[in-house]
């Protein structure tokens, strides 16, 4: 389970552009365009790779093991899921935040962070705790029940900042001109919100398509839990690989479509960016029932998955007690993930640096592309990695440290993008050049200006990804080094013994390690919208 | 500070020319401003001076130091130009007292950087962010921090741009008088003919790539090289008429005539710039001078600018003319006009229409 404020940016307006592009014309400088290259094959590999695997077990090989009733199994089973979870993340997202945003729900502030905790809690331990209560939450009811609880902070986040940035100056001018408060929620209110929703919605569906945990505890049959258990085994290379080509089609087809809805028309609000809030509505007698159904989703997304680990450890009392592992996987947990963190952030710095400040498709183009790591789940980039390490180069760096860093930098590339290109609009070259006029050298002006500039960005594009990697299962499981154990695999570990007292802590500490990022970053992206770029 | 020269500078973006031999000197400590419309290359030309961008062709010349030239390109920071950006582009992580000492070693800070401050009168709020600041408080640091540096030349960027009309008359006396008591030869970039005008010891006008003309600005209004110039600086009525000796005959009377150059035969066609203010209006009971009808006027408090519609005998034609308090006529009044000279006159080619014939 990972987290994505906000992969929605909206450009920003021609002329708040033009600040950025100062020296638009300038070709970049071949530092620049070389390392973003770079970093673009290099998170293009694990897709060349799967397609290596795929030519490497025979075309007809593929097509046959493609087009056989299993496949169409998942693919129901996918896109069932898919979309009746897409649609009730959509309304809960979207109600949590109106209400939150825009009406005078009392304790507002409280639920605006309860309601986004759920991000820090990774989807197999809310599918643990629910299962671990009640057999009921099996297959695809289990499947929709906790996925919905899991991920719905994906629509809420994006869709709350959209609000409170959102004109109520239009909301004003709809009503004023007849349209009542329905059809102007619909019409103005949801319009404004569009770019979010969708944002939100796409990475409930790319999440729904990677999640592996969570349907493995559950018992529900999709492309994941199929390709990991020909890869793990069974060790059939050509399912594995055919029916990942199969996944990472769907999830293009999600990003494209996505890509395409967006296309239409643009919001955007006149005149400068005044924080002007409108007055907000009166729920009257609809309050106490809006804030019980505020009690009982926190209490079914974060009561239930944290109150089942509690359970379970006082259950297993002392007798379980497991010190020395629990602090042995927090530590290689937090190694692994900071050194992801650091890389990928470190790799994002070019491509957003070469987007922003150079005009022209091919850059665009450049960072764009490296979206498509977006549509590559972790459990694919893994076997591709694995496959591919084991096959061409002699087992070197297979199931290595430097390996699962690298898998999870890639796979959490795009969230590193979004909070250094957020960052990177706080340092317009307009301020380097006044630096160097003042007699600085290029390397002081990166020291003294650019850096404390982007710093806070930088930090939370870091944490962003820490909190992902984290979290992380599916890819954890296959490149794990030997011998060594993280909070996520330590924990599955013991879930599929059924040792839930054991399993307990681990999750409990995962919880406890994510949240802590998780609040900085709440921070971060608070803050952002009313800091100016440039002082003004 | 120091003398600027700057010849033959070109400057293209792909295809679209900018900067097309651009030609300009600027005598040590005076203060010149580059006045052209929006997309003239007004900012380019700041950017080849501060060296963010390499010009095409041309030199540029600091005193007796070559910084641009055919294979020399002086790097930003070895210039000792100081910039000031559109918006004063403070560094928003810095205190106002760091920002102004960016640029200074740390021995140079401590007292340089209060002695600044003091001077653009903002003594007292070292501690304060740029956030905190209006955007006149912002200009005036940004400017202190440019000349802490002591800057062979200072470069401003449209530097009143974005302050609203109350605050912009007090920051440009504010920000001329520190220039000018610091003795810096500075260069201002701007759009608005009035600050140019107001400002600056010398104005060049950016047009087509070059300087169209550079002068004092009672130069450029009186001495216009072409019609172009003179309906850019202030408002003109442009019209043609026939020399007799040192006058000029008009429909609006026989007039004093100046011009550059060579001297002029009599019986030559000119053009003539008359501006609004040469103009005297009177109702319509006497004989003398040109009839016409108002047609629409613009009270602007000190002064009125009323377009009068000439009548048809001498070609349909308006004149702007500016008068002293009110206006005392209505749209539609029979009004007569007469002009007062000396008026700048150039010879007119020779084609077109018969003399008496107000030219558009």
């Amino acid at each position: 389970m990972s987290v994505a404020p906000a992969v929605d940016h909206d450009p920003p307006t021609a002329a708040r552009r033009s600040e950025f592009v100062a020296a638009h014309r300038a070709p970049p400088p071949w530092m620049l365009l070389t390392l973003s290259v770079a970093v673009a094959v290099v998170l293009v590999a694990p897709l060349c790779f799967l397609l290596i695997e795929a030519h490497g077990a025979g075309t007809s090989t593929i097509i046959s093991l493609i087009f056989r009733a299993l496949t169409a199994t998942l693919l129901w089973n996918t896109v069932r899921l898919t979309v009746v979870v897409t649609v009730l993340c959509a309304v809960i997202g979207i109600a949590a935040a109106w209400c939150i945003e825009r009406t005078d729900l009392p304790g507002r502030r409280l639920w605006a962070v309860l309601v986004v905790v759920p991000l820090a809690i990774p989807d197999f331990v809310v599918s643990f705790g629910w299962a671990s209560l009640s057999t009921w939450v099996q297959g695809f009811r289990g499947a929709v029940l906790v996925m919905t609880l899991a991920v719905y902070p994906l629509v809420y986040l994006p869709v709350a900042a959209s609000f409170r940035n959102a004109d109520p100056g239009q909301e004003e001018v709809a009503r004023s001109l007849g349209a009542g408060r329905m059809s102007t929620f619909w019409r103005i209110t949801l319009g404004q919100a569009r770019a979010a929703i969708l944002g939100g919605c796409l990475l409930v569906t790319l999440m729904l398509l990677a999640e592996y945990g969570a349907f493995e505890i559950l018992n529900y049959q999709t492309f994941t839990t199929e390709i990991f258990t020909e890869f793990n085994v069974s060790f059939n290379i050509p399912a594995a690989s055919a029916l990942s080509l199969v996944l990472v089609l769907l999830s293009l087809l999600v990003l494209s479509g996505e890509g395409l809805a967006r296309g239409r028309g643009r919001v955007s609000r006149a005149g400068p960016l005044a924080q002007r809030v409108g007055a907000r509505h009166r729920l009257g007698r609809a309050r106490m029932p809006v804030l019980a159904g505020f009690v009982l989703l926190v209490a079914l997304a974060l009561g239930v998955p944290v109150g089942a680990s509690v359970y379970w450890i006082l259950e297993a009392g002392h007798a379980y007690l497991t010190g020395v592992s629990l602090v042995d996987a927090a530590w290689h947990t937090a190694l692994y993930s900071a050194a992801a963190a650091a890389l990928a952030t470190v790799m994002a710095l070019p491509v957003a640096l070469l987007a922003i400040r150079h005009r022209g498709r091919p850059y665009q183009l450049l960072e764009r592309s490296t979206y498509l790591v977006l549509a590559l789940p972790g459990l694919v980039i893994a076997l591709a990695f694995s496959y591919f390490t084991e096959r061409y180069a002699d087992g070197f760096l297979y199931q290595s440290a430097p390996l699962l860093i690298l898998a999870y930098a890639i796979l959490f590339f795009p969230l590193a993008l979004v909070g250094v290109r957020a960052s990177a609009m706080q340092a317009p070259p307009r301020l380097e050049e006044v630096a160097r006029s003042l007699g600085q050298r290029r390397l002081a002006v990166l020291w003294r200006v650019t850096l404390p500039l982007i710093g806070p960005g930088l930090a939370a594009a870091f944490c962003l990804v820490f909190l992902s990697a984290v979290t992380e299962l599916t890819a954890t499981l296959i490149l794990i080094p030997t011998g060594v154990q993280t909070l996520a695999t330590q924990f599955w570990a013991y879930q599929q013994n059924l040792a839930y007292g054991q399993a307990a802590p681990f999750a409990l500490a995962i919880i406890v390690i994510a949240a802590l990022p998780s609040y900085v970053l709440g921070r971060f992206f608070d803050r952002l919208p009313s800091r100016a770029p440039i002082a003004t | 500070m120091n003398s600027l020269q700057i010849s033959e500078l070109h400057k293209r973006f792909g295809t679209h020319s900018v900067l097309a031999g651009l030609d300009l000197e600027m005598p040590a400590g005076s203060l010149t401003a580059i006045l052209g419309p929006s997309g003239s290359g007004k900012t380019t030309l700041l950017r080849l001076l501060a060296g963010f961008e390499t010009p095409d062709r041309g030199t540029i010349r600091i005193g007796e130091q070559l910084i641009d030239a055919e294979g020399t390109h002086v790097n930003p920071e070895h210039r000792k130009i100081g910039y000031v950006p559109q918006e004063g582009g403070l560094f928003p992580h810095l205190t106002v007292e760091a920002n102004v000492a960016f640029g200074l070693s740390r021995a140079a800070r401590r007292q340089g950087v209060s002695e600044l401050l003091e001077m653009v009168g903002l003594g007292e709020l070292t501690r304060r962010y740029p956030h905190q600041l209006s955007g006149g408080q912002q200009q005036r640091v940004a400017l202190a921090r440019a000349l802490a540096v002591k800057p062979e030349l200072v470069l401003l960027d449209e530097p009143f741009a974005s302050l609203d009309a109350h605050q912009r008359s007090s920051v440009r006396e504010d920000v001329g008088r520190i220039l000018r008591e610091s003795s810096a030869t500075t260069l201002l970039v701007t759009h608005d003919q009035d600050e140019a005008l107001s400002l600056a010891d010398l104005v060049a006008v950016l047009r087509n790539g070059k300087i169209a003309q550079c002068a004092t600005p009672q130069e450029l209004y009186t001495w216009p090289l072409d019609d172009d110039l003179a309906r850019f600086i202030g408002d003109a009525n442009v019209i043609v008429g026939v020399l007799d000796g040192t006058l000029v005959d008009t429909p609006l009377g026989k007039l004093a005539a100046q011009w550059r150059g060579d001297p002029l035969p009599s019986g030559s066609r000119v053009r003539i710039l008359i501006r609004p203010e040469q103009i005297d209006m009177t109702a319509a009971d006497g004989e003398e001078g040109l009839a016409g009808q108002i047609v629409r006027s613009g009270y602007h408090g000190h002064d009125a600018v009323v377009h009068v519609q000439i009548d048809e005998e001498h070609g349909e034609q308006r004149l702007t003319v500016r008068t002293a308090g009110e206006v005392p006529l209505a749209p539609g009044s029979k009004v007569r006009l007469s002009a007062r000279g000396p008026v700048l006159v150039w010879s007119a080619p020779s084609t077109n229409g018969h003399p008496g014939l107000l030219e558009q």
